[in-house]
């Protein structure tokens, strides 16, 4: 009954933990396969611009790029004030950049993996340079990826828990409050049960995409 | 006209030369068995045909219609267009993993040239009975054996109806006991009188089913004619010391 | 189901029995009412048999006395003058001390200091507190996981009779001063201590109501005044006021250990299991603390 209680509390923690994981998934994993086609274009500028970006992201805090976004882009002089974002449209923003540039590194090695006679038979064949990636390099480069994405998705998931940095009560952030409210810490144990449990039913996800992929 | 008529082709990796003054035609319903040592330039010769590699000058006419006209190419979709005329058939086979059998030689089919899907499922089915595999359409890639992967390398290459086969070391990747089965397929289009260019060690092969024989070495052939002529009775000491370590 | 998915699922098995087997002891007491009982003395405890489990005491002599004020945007006295007028209005006609009475069994409230009388600027709509929701008895978050408090219940009466909406956001305390300056709250108002550094950089209110840093230990400790903490391990929440206090404190040369803690409740925690002797803590705190302890 008590732990049931304590689940309720966390109910709106797990609601925004949860919001962010799928959208951040959602928008990272084609942004960071974009960043992986740029990082392989023939337009120098466009390869060094986004090596630059995947450099800058991967290495700094992810702790750090959103407080940048939220508290620091708007003291930049004269543009800062159109740089003012929402709690939440800095905490998606930052997150989907951050993930996308980890994403991006994941997939250049995917492609790698990918033969160069693939390539060649697609083109011998007549298949465009966008049916060639659709059709041929995609299906070989996900299953080869599958298990990088899995693992980092998993950190996803824990790292929700930076969302404080932008004050946007997640989990752990509820966790917290309602250790201080009850002085007893049984909530932190709940909150690492329902952080494991979304993390199998993600794992488990991932692994019948693995089996569907698997050749 | 010749199917394929080359002249003077130039090829240079940086400053190292692999194809230089390549001249030679190919009637309709040859077949070119290309020899030479590894390194003669004979796989990027069928490279550069194909435009997986680009010809630095000289002129190739398909069919009288240009691909490159001294030095310079035709345009994109012209280039497409004279390249769709030929299969490729590639030493480590290149099918795609991920797909069946069947899908190997439908996709392509289906979504580069909008054919309807079930007209292309019976092509596939007939050429994949023609090649000996009818029976293995639904199996994925990895679990055939060599011989049979260049079979249905060979059978997806034939799904575009092309006029010319250009064969790049088919056999070189198989076990002996393999090659075979590849040789009989190729033995059989060639008795179809198909226009195939065939770059092999196979000199069997070579002797048994090739209308013409060249031989390449250091960019160059070296020599060509019947194979009757470059096979029994070389002419240049190069070609007879190849030959000599070649059947030793 | 392959080994992996079955030992992820045993795992999580022996969590949730952990889970059980150390809740499965306490009442299910974990109320957040108000509450105005006194905490027990150290002179209480030791009356005691000494057979009785040691409970959590307050150390009678105060560290520094210090006052609450609530922050404004630097140059924003409009903000700062309309809320504080009517906070004094509210102290003057005791709707305050009601509040107060509620939450400390006392009426805490300071004597006003007057400010002009101003209006919130035409427009505004909304009075947006910002505060870290952690912090009872001041602002914190009830089983229905709303932002409740003393400084809330003050807050939300300030807002209505300024005819405003009152929004609670949930700050990074880490990053408070930033928040302000942003314009993404209009005040921190959450037992906000007045310190000289806040002055300058803050736009502080006059005090409100006041505080002072006080010890915590467990009444088997030993320590039963200030001086008794020579020898011993203190504990601080990691950047309060208290960290301040404490090294202000005659006997802080004789200390072993100073322990930073980034909550009191893990504080609270080591002080039972006995790796630290004492906290120093807000006093407001503190009582409501030994209340939810005493509680269980």
């Amino acid at each position: 009954m008590k732990l049931w209680t304590l689940t309720l509390s966390l109910m709106a923690g797990i609601k925004t933990t949860l919001l962010l994981f799928l959208i951040v998934i959602v928008l990272s994993l084609p942004l960071g396969f974009l960043v992986t086609l740029l990082l392989r274009s023939r337009n120098k500028p466009v390869r060094w611009i986004s090596t630059a970006f995947v450099y800058v992201v991967r290495g700094t805090p992810l702790l750090l790029q959103l407080m940048f976004l939220y508290l620091g882009l708007p003291f930049i002089p004269v543009i800062g004030e159109y740089l003012t974002f929402s709690r939440w449209t800095a905490a998606l923003l930052g997150f989907t950049i951050n993930y996308a540039a980890y994403f991006a590194e994941i997939f250049r090695g995917g492609l790698l993996a990918v033969d160069k006679g693939q390539y060649e038979a697609a083109q011998v064949l007549g298949l465009s340079r966008r049916q060639t990636i659709a059709k041929v390099v995609l299906p070989q480069m996900i299953r080869v990826v599958l298990p990088s994405v899995t693992n980092e998705s998993v950190t996803l998931v824990k790292d929700t828990s930076l969302l404080y940095a932008v004050s946007v009560p997640d989990l752990l952030h509820f966790t917290k409050t309602t250790v201080s409210r009850t002085a007893d810490p049984t909530a932190f144990v709940v909150a690492g049960v329902i952080y494991l449990l979304m993390n199998t039913v993600l794992t488990l996800l991932f692994k019948k995409l693995e089996q569907k992929y698997d050749y | 006209m010749p199917m394929i008529e080359i002249r003077q082709l130039k090829k240079s990796f940086r400053s190292l030369e692999v194809l230089r003054d390549i001249s030679f035609s190919v009637e309709r319903g040859d077949v070119i068995a290309v020899i030479g040592s590894s390194g003669s330039g004979k796989s990027t010769l069928l490279r550069c045909l194909i435009n997986l590699e680009s010809i630095d000058g000289g002129t190739v006419l398909v069919d009288g219609d240009p691909l490159i006209q001294d030095g310079v190419y035709a345009s994109p979709g012209e280039v497409r267009a004279i390249t769709m005329r030929m299969g490729m058939v590639f030493q480590s086979f290149n099918l795609f993993p991920h797909l069946s059998v069947r899908k190997n030689l439908t996709m392509p089919l289906v979504s580069v040239q909008k054919a309807d899907p079930e007209k292309a499922d019976a092509r596939a089915l007939e050429l994949l009975k023609k090649v000996g595999l009818a029976d293995r359409a639904d199996e994925m890639p990895n679990h055939l054996s060599g011989g049979q992967k260049q079979r249905v390398a060979i059978a997806r290459a034939l799904m575009l109806n092309p006029e010319i086969m250009l064969f790049d070391e088919p056999t070189s990747a198989l076990d002996p006991q393999l090659t075979g089965e590849v040789l009989s397929v190729m033995r059989q289009l060639a008795g179809e009188h198909m226009t195939m260019i065939v770059v092999t060690h196979e000199m069997s092969f070579a002797r048994d089913v090739a209308s013409r024989v060249l031989y390449m070495d250091g960019g160059e052939i070296v020599e060509a004619g019947t194979p009757d002529e470059v096979l029994k009775h070389p002419k240049n000491p190069r070609t007879a010391g190849f030959l000599g370590s070649a059947f030793a | 189901m392959n080994k992996k998915t079955m030992l992820t699922l045993a795992l999580a098995a022996l969590m949730a029995a952990s889970l059980t087997a150390c809740t499965g002891g306490q009442p299910s007491s974990s109320s957040a009412a108000p509450s105005a009982s006194e905490p027990a003395s150290v002179s209480d405890s030791q009356s005691e048999t000494p057979e009785a489990e040691p409970t959590f005491v307050v150390v009678e002599e105060a560290l520094s006395p210090e006052e609450y004020g609530i922050a404004f945007q630097k140059d924003n006295e409009t903000v700062h003058n309309a809320v504080m007028f009517t906070l004094n209005e509210m102290i003057a006609d005791g709707t305050a001390a009601e509040i107060s009475e509620t939450w400390f069994g006392e009426d805490k409230l300071l004597a006003p200091v007057e400010v002009p009388e101003a209006k919130l600027p035409e427009g505004k709509t909304q009075l947006i507190i910002g505060l870290d929701d952690s912090f009872p008895p001041m602002g914190f978050r009830d089983e229905n996981n709303e932002i409740v408090g003393f400084d809330i219940d003050l807050a939300r009466e300030v807002a209505a009779r300024l005819g405003v909406e009152l929004v609670c956001q949930p700050i990074d305390w880490a990053t408070k001063e930033l928040e302000l300056e942003n314009g993404n709250i209009d005040c921190i108002w959450n037992g906000l201590t007045i310190t000289q550094e806040r002055k300058d950089q803050l736009l502080m209110s006059a005090p409100y109501i006041a505080n002072s840093q006080r010890i915590i230990t467990m009444s088997d400790s030993g320590i039963a005044s200030l001086d008794d903490i020579a020898g011993k391990i203190v504990a601080v929440q990691t950047g309060s006021s208290a960290e301040e206090a404490i090294v202000k404190a005659p006997k802080y040369d004789e200390i072993k250990e100073l322990v930073q803690y980034p909550d009191y409740v893990t504080a609270l925690q080591d002080l039972q299991t006995g790796r630290i002797d004492a906290i120093c803590i807000d006093e407001v705190v503190a009582f409501y603390y030994i209340d939810q302890y005493n509680k269980q």
